[in-house]
């Protein structure tokens, strides 16, 4: 068992939902914070750093300059 | 359809019926004015020669006064030789009062008491004019009347004459003008017969053998619509053909691998078989879809543009490509800086960005490379997309933008569309293309380098 916030549990599943697809960093903050929080800078950069503490650093991949993807099974 | 439209919004109005009623209205205003200047004119001297005349007949007969000396003399005057002396007569006064000498038909009474010119109501209730006159001494008194309609009649005889002459040229000058413009338009009417008699297809431009300078625009603009037209035509006729040329091959395909399925003596040769018509089936459809959005890419239709970030629509399309780049484990990554803003049509853009990256991965090796680039460069917007796959030669470069070129001996699946799409929508938006080398491969290729320049909307 993983233990997840909120925020990352959005964040995992956007991604998720979208696997096999890209979503770039302004897609992810709607995801994850929707439209009222103002998000920091490089808010989504430190989600995915703990995400892939907790579940593996393969499971997210980076797409620089574009966004982050889980890849289709 | 538009004949008919146009017959039912345009107000026609015949040029020869124009031309006529003008220049007519003008004359008959020009010869009215002349024709009473010539009246009173004519008025004017024939009153100055009857006045001069009055005073001479007066002076006449105070200078022959002298030879007379009593009544009786009237009697030796001549009988009437003009039937207009009764309209001019004369009276020679002595200073008591004593008619010495009268004219025929003049009456006894004096015709007027006074001096020098003098105008009046005759016995005959009509104008008389008078000059009377003594001579030196202020004995005798000369008096000579003429009647006023004289004078009037005489103006009015001169300018009757130049109104009938006047009356009498109109109908001459309308007929010679009807048939002017009849001669002068006979260019039009040739011309109009000539595109009238024309087949559809024939679509030349119209050399009438003379027309005049007047209607040189109009044939310039209408012989500018014709190649315009003949334009479209052909290249509408050009694309069908091809489009079918190019369809013609896949759906070859796919009959072939039909057939196969049904004979197929296994399930396995089967499953192949249907496999390979579904993969067909998604390429003919690709095609398709890339036939639809050239033909929707009118070159003639105005796109409505607002401002973009073309770094945002570069991560949008990359982001949506990511997963068929991942699959051949092509490394996407998008360098974006500079401030990215662009006036332009958000679809088209993401047309012309999906059509970009899928070609950069489509012909990248596995485990190759696309690298997407957007910035600023000397006040432009400029987007790269670059791959490490086996590049355009150079000298074939500007055959790449033409509709179904495919290198020679290519074996990577694709249209031969994407390039000419990208081409249509970067001409909309006023963008400059180029082809260049990529990212050199490990394989050896060259590389392509698609580079967009884009004016910046900041």
């Amino acid at each position: 068992p993983v233990e997840l916030s909120s925020r990352e549990f959005a964040l995992l599943l956007a991604l998720a939902e979208n696997a096999g697809r890209a979503m770039t960093r302004a897609q992810l903050e709607g995801a994850v914070y929707g439209w009222q929080d103002e998000p920091g800078s490089n808010a989504i950069e430190v989600h995915v750093h703990h995400l892939r503490r907790k579940l593996g650093v393969e499971r997210i991949r980076t797409l620089r300059g574009i966004g982050y993807l889980i890849p289709k099974p | 359809m538009s004949q008919e439209t146009a017959a039912s919004t345009t107000r026609w109005f015949s040029l020869r019926r124009r031309l006529l009623a003008l220049l007519l209205g003008g004359v008959t205003l020009g010869w009215a004015a002349s024709l009473a200047l010539s009246y009173h004119d004519a008025h004017h001297e024939i009153d100055e020669i009857f006045d001069a005349n009055l005073v001479q007949v007066a002076q006449m007969l105070l200078a022959l006064a002298s030879e007379y000396d009593d009544d009786d003399d009237i009697a030796r005057l001549p009988a009437d030789v003009h039937k207009y002396q009764k309209k001019i007569l004369f009276q020679l006064w002595t200073r008591d009062g004593y008619l010495l000498l009268r004219s025929r038909h003049a009456p006894t009474a004096p015709l007027t008491q006074e001096d020098g010119f003098s105008e009046a109501i005759g016995a005959d209730q009509a104008p008389w004019r008078y000059y009377s006159q003594w001579d030196a001494e202020g004995d005798l008194r000369a008096v000579v009347g003429e009647n006023h309609e004289v004078r009037q009649e005489l103006a009015g005889h001169i300018a009757s004459r130049l109104l009938v002459s006047a009356l009498l040229g109109l109908p001459l000058l309308a007929a010679w003008i009807w048939f002017a413009t009849r001669r002068a338009l006979a260019p039009i009417d040739a011309i109009a017969d000539q595109v009238g008699r024309r087949e559809p297809q024939h679509l030349g431009p119209l050399t009438p053998p003379s027309a005049p300078t007047e209607i040189r625009p109009l044939l310039g603009a209408l012989n500018g619509l014709l190649a315009r037209v003949d334009q479209a035509l052909e290249s509408e006729r050009r694309f069908t053909a091809d489009a079918a040329h190019e369809l013609r091959t896949p759906l070859a395909a796919l009959g072939v691998q039909a057939s196969v399925a049904a004979r197929a003596r296994d399930s396995a040769e089967r499953d192949h078989a249907l496999a390979q018509i579904a993969a067909g089936t998604k390429r003919a459809s690709h095609l398709v879809d890339q036939l639809l959005t050239l033909a929707r890419l009118d070159p003639n239709q105005g796109i409505t543009k607002s401002p973009i970030r073309l770094d945002e629509l570069a991560a949008e399309v990359c982001a949506d490509q990511a997963g068929a780049a991942l699959a051949k484990g092509i490394q996407l990554e998008l360098e974006a800086g500079g401030d990215a803003r662009v006036l332009g049509n958000a679809d088209l853009l993401r047309i012309l960005l999906r059509n970009l990256v899928d070609n950069a991965v489509r012909y990248s090796p596995a485990g190759g490379q696309v690298l997407i680039a957007v910035g600023t460069v000397a006040g432009k917007v400029r987007l790269a997309v670059s791959d490490n796959g086996p590049g355009i030669p150079p000298a074939q470069r500007d055959r790449a933008w033409e509709r179904f070129h495919r290198l020679v001996g290519q074996e990577i699946e694709g249209s031969g569309l994407g390039l000419s799409i990208v081409a249509r929508i970067a001409e909309q938006h006023g963008a400059s293309l180029t082809l260049e080398d990529g990212l050199r491969g490990d394989e050896g290729g060259r590389g392509l380098r698609v580079a967009v320049l884009f004016d910046a909307n900041s």
